[in-house]
């Protein structure tokens, strides 16, 4: 709870840092304050503790969640160091507005009342809306800002509208009492709770972007700047399936037969559309964001299997994907610098002539994404599989299966590219702290295939 | 039975929705001149384009105003119980209009209160 109050304070801090006009505290102070806010949230750990009338539930639920999305973050704003290097204006705005997001992540990790879930979406979005627009001049990343905008908007009302149905049925926003009130009907609800519930899981589905909700996502991914694009892939779809796994885990199991059906289908659509559209991208941030699409569907996957050890499943899977997936955005905004702008999946070309460590390294977090063996990536899709078989989920776990060796195509796509030699090869320049960002992340996806972890939450 | 309410809920926000529309067609009394379709009844005529870009200022101004509006807004209900909250209320309102202070400050700062 200090950490959540810590860390809305310490976002309004950095903002007036920005008038300090020395960019080059503000990464260190921000990385500070983020450590503060892990320390105060791991000195709670085991508590487990309910503030404002029970509106906000501490568990170690949160914690790990919390702690996995702070040092997400940590490491983004480590590649902001130099991404940032060269902006002259607002830089200490844009670390604020991810520190005020990560406040709305908070609190959609730790509600236990509808109320507080919406207000953690919302405070999570808005920043977010400014940050997919910050290159002013540029046309794509306003195009982005404004979609989000308008699309987020509209699945906020509905999100909203849910809500009044589901208290208009069980006069309640409390998740507890909502449970209490589903069991009651045996899985046989009365329409206006389904209609409530629908539309809820339409608005959180919405933000962490699983089909059929996923179509703003590629457009956003590709406009926003790559460092937003990082954090919208990590964090923001951190908290969400924390939020996710929340409201079902506390609110909605045992699932009602129909809810069970609608999630069934929708993991089953992530799958499908996210790699049948990720086979047809040249652009490398698209194809990302299609890839990310069918990561939530495995996401769902362990959703679904409605076990006490999913919520530890999901926290090891969003982890490892967010290690993978920061170090690739780090390597991308390389590449695209060297080749002045392009952002086609043939700016990789030379990359093994060049930097050859870039290049194996860029195969060990390929593979994890892929899900291959040694990396942990392979033990995320692994625990996600054995948790939704021995729940009996035969099916769709074989299809998962099939679309996650299908997902190998695309990956080495890109790897082929990497070890292809380039007609007009540019130099390649890595500082170095992004190089060391590149090589702990990599070694860091290695090592926990090794040494998985589980949580008990 | 079940889905009744439900049902009679989208009835009735059609029905609602539905209905303004159409009264509001028919009910008001119409008279159709030429100067009805001028941009101000009453006044000079517009020369040129009606459609005019005004300066992104004004929208600065009006979120600052947002501020003090929100501000009244959580002033009311706490004036309202402000004997019974007590010396808690009176910090806690404190604080929220420091950070609120803190938001204005910042604009202020950033030359948004500044007409060019």
């Amino acid at each position: 709870m200090s950490a959540l109050i810590f860390i809305a304070i310490f976002g309004i801090i950095v903002l007036y840092l920005g008038f300090a006009n020395n960019k080059a505290i503000l990464a260190p102070a921000a990385i500070g304050g983020l450590l503060i806010t892990m320390a105060l949230s791991i000195k709670d750990w085991g508590v487990g503790s309910k503030y404002f009338h029970d509106m906000i539930v501490v568990d170690n639920f949160s914690i790990a969640f919390n702690v996995s999305m702070l040092i997400i973050t940590i490491l983004i704003f480590l590649f902001g160091v130099n991404y940032y290097k060269r902006m002259e204006h607002h830089v200490a705005e844009q670390y604020a507005l991810m520190i005020f997001a990560l406040t709305g992540a908070f609190l959609m990790t730790s509600y236990s009342n509808l109320i507080m879930l919406f207000l953690g979406i919302e405070i999570l979005s808005i920043p977010l809306y400014i940050l997919a627009g910050g290159k002013k001049s540029s046309y794509r990343s306003n195009e982005a800002s404004f979609k989000y905008f308008l699309l987020g908007s509209f699945s906020t009302a509905f999100f909203l509208f849910g809500i009044a149905l589901v208290y208009g049925a069980s006069s309640t926003f409390y998740l507890p009492e909502i449970n209490t009130y589903i069991a009651q009907f045996n899985g046989h609800l009365p329409p206006m709770l389904m209609v409530g519930l629908l539309f809820i899981l339409i608005g959180v589905s919405f933000k962490v972007a699983v089909a059929p909700f996923h179509f703003w996502s590629p457009d956003v991914y590709e406009g926003a700047p790559t460092l937003v694009t990082a954090f919208m892939a990590t964090v923001v779809k951190t908290a969400g399936f924390a939020a996710f796994y929340r409201l079902l885990g506390m609110g909605l199991l045992p699932l009602p037969a129909a809810l069970e059906k609608t999630l069934w289908v929708m993991t089953g659509l992530s799958l499908l559309v996210g790699n049948l559209a990720a086979l047809k991208q040249s652009n490398f941030k698209r194809l990302l964001a299609y890839s990310a699409i069918v990561h939530t569907g495995f996401m769902l996957l362990a959703m679904l299997s409605q076990h006490d050890s999913a919520g530890s499943v999901l926290l090891y899977y969003t982890f490892v994907y967010s290690l993978a997936t920061i170090p690739l955005f780090i390597i991308f905004i390389h590449m695209k610098r060297s080749a002045k702008g392009l952002e086609d999946l043939v700016i990789f070309r030379g990359l093994y002539k060049q930097k050859p460590w870039v290049a194996v390294f860029m195969t060990i977090l390929l593979m994890s994404l892929a899900g291959l063996p040694p990396t942990s990536g392979f033990m995320a899709k692994y625990q996600v599989f054995t948790l939704a078989i021995s729940q009996g989920y035969i099916a769709i776990t074989i299809f998962a299966i099939v679309m996650a060796i299908i997902g190998v195509y695309y990956y080495f796509y890109v790897l082929r590219e990497a070890f292809t030699d380039s007609d007009e090869p540019n130099p390649i320049l890595i500082p170095f702290l992004n190089a060391a960002l590149i090589v702990v992340c990599g070694i860091a996806v290695v090592l926990l295939g090794l040494f998985t972890f589980t949580i008990p939450i | 039975m079940e889905s009744s309410s439900l049902l009679l809920f989208f009835l009735a926000a059609i029905t609602l929705v539905g209905a303004a529309m159409v009264f509001s067609s028919y009910i008001p009394p119409t008279s159709t001149n030429a100067v009805k379709f001028e941009p101000y009844e009453c006044g000079i005529e517009t020369i040129g384009d009606t459609w005019l870009q005004y300066t992104v200022g004004y929208y600065l101004f009006a979120i600052l105003f947002l501020i003090f509006d929100v501000e009244t807004i959580f002033l009311f209900p706490w004036a309202v119980v402000m004997r019974s909250a007590g010396m808690t209320g009176f910090i806690e309102i404190l604080i929220f209009f420091a950070i609120l202070g803190l938001g204005l400050f910042y604009g202020w700062k950033k030359h948004a209160l500044r007409w060019e």
